[in-house]
């Protein structure tokens, strides 16, 4: 059938925007590179190096051609994994983001179960008026005007300090974790068949996470909510109510879906924030991520390294989002049937039913 | 112990029993008394239709007998409400959920709406019968042609009537002993209220189910209830046998309801009958809520709501001094004569040849879709045009061509003057911001910029008048209007700087019947004074009947046929007019639909009606018909008629 045809099409669409916009971001970021004052040559040799040292430097780093082949060797480079030499390290860039970005990954991937998770609960305990939703409610909401790493602080002093039940900095506390097949210790524990290992990372995921997730998780749950008991005035859900449905039934099964849009939206928008949060929580509890990676790389002014960086959470950022769309379009038959026509994409969705003339 | 059991007996056909239902609802900050002592009771069997205007409660009971209040507003219900025995009001939760489940359904007012829209038809069906069979047994009851691979289809993907009809599925697959259907109709065309209508009898004698009808259109009700309960402001008025009411009203309010209602034998040369009385909105507590429109008012109307007492059998009306008198004479209402001139010799204000509309896919160049199709319309000075047709017609979408709010793909459109023409929406209401002052509104709808700050507020007040709105109104805000109020100020702000030109999209089709009568006479009257053409946009043939000296039928993006609008009426060329004239609710026409009309699509090669028409033959499918002249200005386009005009 053409439907399948059209995915494939609307799929390839969209990579291709992400794409497009992968490539824009690599070219501000060589250009800002070459109009900066650091010179990598000064940076890999030192002050002393002597002039012939210094051409031949120029030669194997490709500085003697114009900026725009340089570019293009540059972007030949990240084809193949070439993100430059890191000027502190002296190590390649993508070598140093293999070792930390793993860690930043793992944390970010809880974080967001974690904010989307929060976020559905608030949204649905909310909208439906079940007991106990103003507890979870001002919980969150107290939680997530709280300044982030003062949360993480905070949680620090009382779970640590005072109670002693999870640790404080660090991502594992078990000597020679494995070297497994994802870089998560959570994953790679369970595919080792060493469980102790899954448990305690998350002991040591669970602070960091929380501390990121809270304020995504209430701005999840805040437009779910909106948008739920918008779709509980609908007459669909009267008509769902008159078939004598369940109230729990009524609301996810008839409500959640026509409601996901938005709240799927402000996943795709937070789940780039978040990113952002990581850098800093990194910090705060030691997490040997990449944000702690960007923390030593910016003072020593180590250029290819935050470049990298930048790349890399670019496009962690686009594939969410990309993503975001997709899901979007799985969750709303019209969505998908009007993207398919397109006849009558001029119109907004409220419009899709033939004015009553 | 012995009447206890008198009782019982009488109601054992009995499915619901209403006795002294009151029911509150926290609108704003306030408790509003909704329902004020209604007693109803529906057989098994029996078409039950609640009539009022609208704000009367009447959805509000639908509601209360589903157990469907909004939790939003805290209901709070007082009184007996039996359902099969089950008392609604002290029913547990779970009780309520079973009585949903197994014996009660309801079916609303708007189909696409009603329907979940990211649920497959087959998803939404199994919530009400695990059984695909008997899914698909109860689709083909509601005359779905194809019930397989409507199962198989999202809501969206179906027609308006298709869906409504999958709604009704969906409410009898349970085989309740009650509906309650909550304007099933209002939002479908003639045509389709007419199959739907159709249906809902031949489901309530196959199956024995009783029906609340909640309509707002006497014309429906007479077609199918058995009988009727007119309510007011939350008061039953009169209840009894429809047969009865209809052609005996016993109380003032349903004979206003019943005169003011347009029907076809309309004298045109009269104005509308209007209630003197409509524009007072008081707030009435203990009275009777009629009290302040009524002719007969006595003073203890005002202060005391009458009891009920019997006129007949089955026959009651609540009522201080019913007076009966015979149903046209009593009403003193205002009766003017209405000019109609030859159009003849005025002046054309509008000419638009051979538009032509297509809407191109962005997809493919290649395939567009004709919206409108060589449609001519020459406007003289002063006359007024209706367009009729069902939705999907083009008729809204030439209109809007006429306004320039949208551009013909082809075609000319040449006007005399350089004044745009104003335009009259159809749901007034919105089409008002909200926080403006009346006077505010009309102020920034004066074209003219060269005016002083002085004449504007003269040509404000100026207009008020003509429309009829007082001083007082010019100082509130649109929020705080009333239905009518906010009709005259929409097209008053039409005509502050007079257009030679007023097009209306059904202007009143969303209003009351008694508030239709003041419109329809404003603009005509509007129309006379200031030589205003006005081209009027309805599906109701029996307000173009009326307002109009010539109707234009479209179908399909074409027009069908046009003529003076008597003889359009009258003698129909076109078979599709006279299927419209035939679907009229109320007007004594028996209600025939054929299984083979409800599902057939319109098609787009050949005439678009062929696949309904009763005459169709092998040529309306493959070649659309020319239109055949009779005089300059009445024309049918359909093969039938190019044999020679009989």
């Amino acid at each position: 059938m053409s439907t399948s045809i059209f995915f494939i099409k609307f799929v390839a669409k969209r990579i291709g925007a992400a794409i497009a916009i992968v490539i824009g971001l690599t070219a501000v970021l060589f250009f800002l590179q070459s109009i900066s004052h650091t010179n990598p040559v000064h940076a890999m040799l030192g002050a002393g190096a002597t002039p012939k040292a210094i051409a031949a430097e120029e030669v194997k780093l490709g500085l003697n051609h114009p900026v725009i082949v340089q570019y293009f060797n540059y972007l030949n480079g990240l084809l193949h994994g070439n993100l430059g030499m890191s000027y502190r390290t002296r190590r390649p860039v993508a070598s140093d983001l293999a070792t930390y970005l793993p860690a930043t990954l793992e944390l970010a991937f809880y974080s967001l179960i974690l904010a989307i998770v929060l976020g559905l609960l608030l949204g649905v305990l909310s909208a439906g008026e079940f007991k106990g939703t103003k507890v979870l409610r001002f919980v969150l909401v107290a939680g997530a005007s709280t300044p982030q790493f003062l949360l993480a602080i905070g949680g620090l002093l009382l779970f640590y300090g005072k109670l002693n039940l999870l640790p404080a900095t660090g991502r594992i506390g078990i000597n020679n974790p494995p070297n497994g097949p994802t870089g998560f210790y959570t994953i790679d524990g369970l595919l080792n068949g060493n469980i102790g290992v899954t448990i305690d990372a998350f002991k040591y995921l669970l602070l960091p996470s929380f501390s990121v997730a809270i304020s995504p998780a209430v701005s999840i749950g805040r437009v779910l909510r909106g948008s739920l008991i918008e779709a509980m005035g609908q007459d669909f859900i009267k008509t769902a109510n008159s078939k004598g449905l369940s109230r729990f039934r009524v609301l996810i099964v008839h409500a959640l879906r026509n409601s996901l849009g938005p709240a799927l939206s402000m996943t795709g928008l937070q789940a780039g924030l978040m990113f952002a949060g990581v850098v800093v929580i990194e910090d705060v509890f030691a997490w040997p991520g990449i944000g702690y990676y960007t923390a030593q790389s910016i003072p020593s002014g180590d250029f290819p390294a935050i470049a990298g960086v930048t790349l890399v959470l670019g496009i962690g950022y686009v594939i969410i989002n990309t993503l975001v769309d997709l899901a979007q379009i799985f969750a709303d038959p019209r969505l998908r049937h009007l993207e398919m026509r397109k006849s009558s994409a001029k119109k907004p969705l409220s419009n899709l039913t033939p004015n009553a003339i | 112990m012995n009447y206890a059991y008198v009782e019982e007996d009488k109601t054992e056909d009995e499915i619901v029993k209403v006795t002294g239902l009151n029911v509150w609802l926290r609108r704003g900050r306030q408790d509003s008394h909704i329902l004020k002592d209604v007693d109803l009771a529906i057989k098994k069997g029996e078409i039950v239709a609640l009539v009022g205007e609208s704000g009367s409660g009447k959805s509000v009971l639908g509601m209360t007998l589903l157990g469907l209040l909004p939790r939003s507003s805290t209901p709070k219900v007082d009184g007996k409400v039996s359902i099969l025995g089950s008392e609604m009001t002290s029913i547990s939760r779970k009780e309520l959920r079973n009585l949903r489940r197994h014996s009660i359904s309801g079916i609303f007012q708007d189909p696409m709406s009603s329907l979940n829209p990211s649920m497959k038809i087959a998803t939404q069906m199994k919530e009400v019968t695990s059984d695909l069979e008997r899914a698909v047994e109860a689709l083909v009851q509601v005359a779905i042609k194809d019930p397989k691979s409507v199962l198989g289809r999202f809501p969206f993907q179906l027609s308006g009537g298709q869906r409504q009809r999958v709604m009704i599925a969906m409410a009898l697959a349970k085989e309740p002993a009650l509906i309650v259907a909550d304007e099933p109709t209002t939002a479908l065309d003639v045509t389709v209220q007419a199959q739907i209508l159709f249906l809902i009898k031949q489901l309530r004698r196959n199956f024995e189910t009783g029906f609340l009808f909640v309509t707002h259109d006497l014309g429906v009700a007479s077609e199918i209830a058995d009988s009727v309960v007119v309510l007011l402001a939350g008061r039953v008025l009169e209840k009894g046998p429809t047969a009865d009411i209809l052609s005996r009203p016993a109380h003032p309010y349903t004979r206003e309801l019943i005169s003011s209602r347009l029907t076809m034998d309309q004298d045109q040369g009269l104005r509308l009958r209007t209630n003197p009385r409509d524009q007072v909105q008081a707030v009435v507590v203990d009275g009777c809520p009629y009290a302040t429109r009524c002719e007969n008012a006595l003073e203890i109307c005002h202060s005391q709501f009458p009891t009920t007492t019997s006129v007949g059998d089955g026959w009651t009306i609540a009522c201080h001094n019913p007076t009966p008198r015979s149903v046209s004479g009593d009403l003193s209402l205002e009766v003017q004569r209405r000019k109609v001139e030859g159009e003849e010799s005025k002046i054309v204000v509008l000419e638009a040849v051979a538009i032509e509309k297509t809407f191109r896919s962005r997809e493919s160049r290649a395939e567009a879709t004709p919206v409108l199709v060589n449609v001519d319309l020459e406007l003289h000075q002063g006359e007024v045009v209706s367009l009729v047709g069902e939705s999907g017609s083009g008729k809204s979408t030439f209109l809007r061509i006429l306004a320039g709010l949208e551009e013909a793909t082809s075609g000319t459109l040449v006007r005399n003057d350089n004044v745009m023409p104003k335009m009259v929406f159809q749901d007034s209401g919105s089409s008002l911001t909200p926080w403006l002052t009346v006077r505010e509104l009309l102020r920034e709808a004066i074209s003219a910029k060269s005016l002083s700050k002085a004449e504007i507020e003269r040509e404000v007040e100026e207009v008020a008048a003509k429309v009829d709105l007082s001083t007082k109104v010019l100082a509130s805000r649109a929020a705080s209007l009333s239905g009518g109020q906010r009709q005259r100020v929409a097209i008053a702000r039409c005509v502050i700087s007079p257009p030679s030109i007023l097009l209306c999209d059904e202007p009143t089709s969303a209003l009351d019947a008694s508030l239709v009568a003041g419109t329809l006479n404003l603009l005509l009257s509007l129309s006379e004074r200031l030589q205003m053409a006005m081209v009027f946009v309805t599906h109701d043939l029996a307000v173009a009947r009326y307002v109009s000296s010539r109707i234009m039928v479209m179908l399909g993006g074409r027009i069908v046929e046009s003529g003076d609008s008597d003889e359009v009426c009258a003698k129909p060329l076109h078979p599709y007019t006279r299927m419209l004239l035939q679907s009229l609710p109320g007007e004594g026409n028996e209600l025939k639909a054929s299984i083979a009309e409800m599902d057939s699509e319109l098609t787009s090669v050949g005439c678009a009606f062929s696949s309904r028409c009763p005459e169709a033959m092998e040529i309306c499918r493959t070649t659309p018909p020319q239109v055949v002249h009779i005089s300059r200005q009445r024309y049918a386009a359909c093969h039938l008629l190019e044999g020679g005009l009989s």
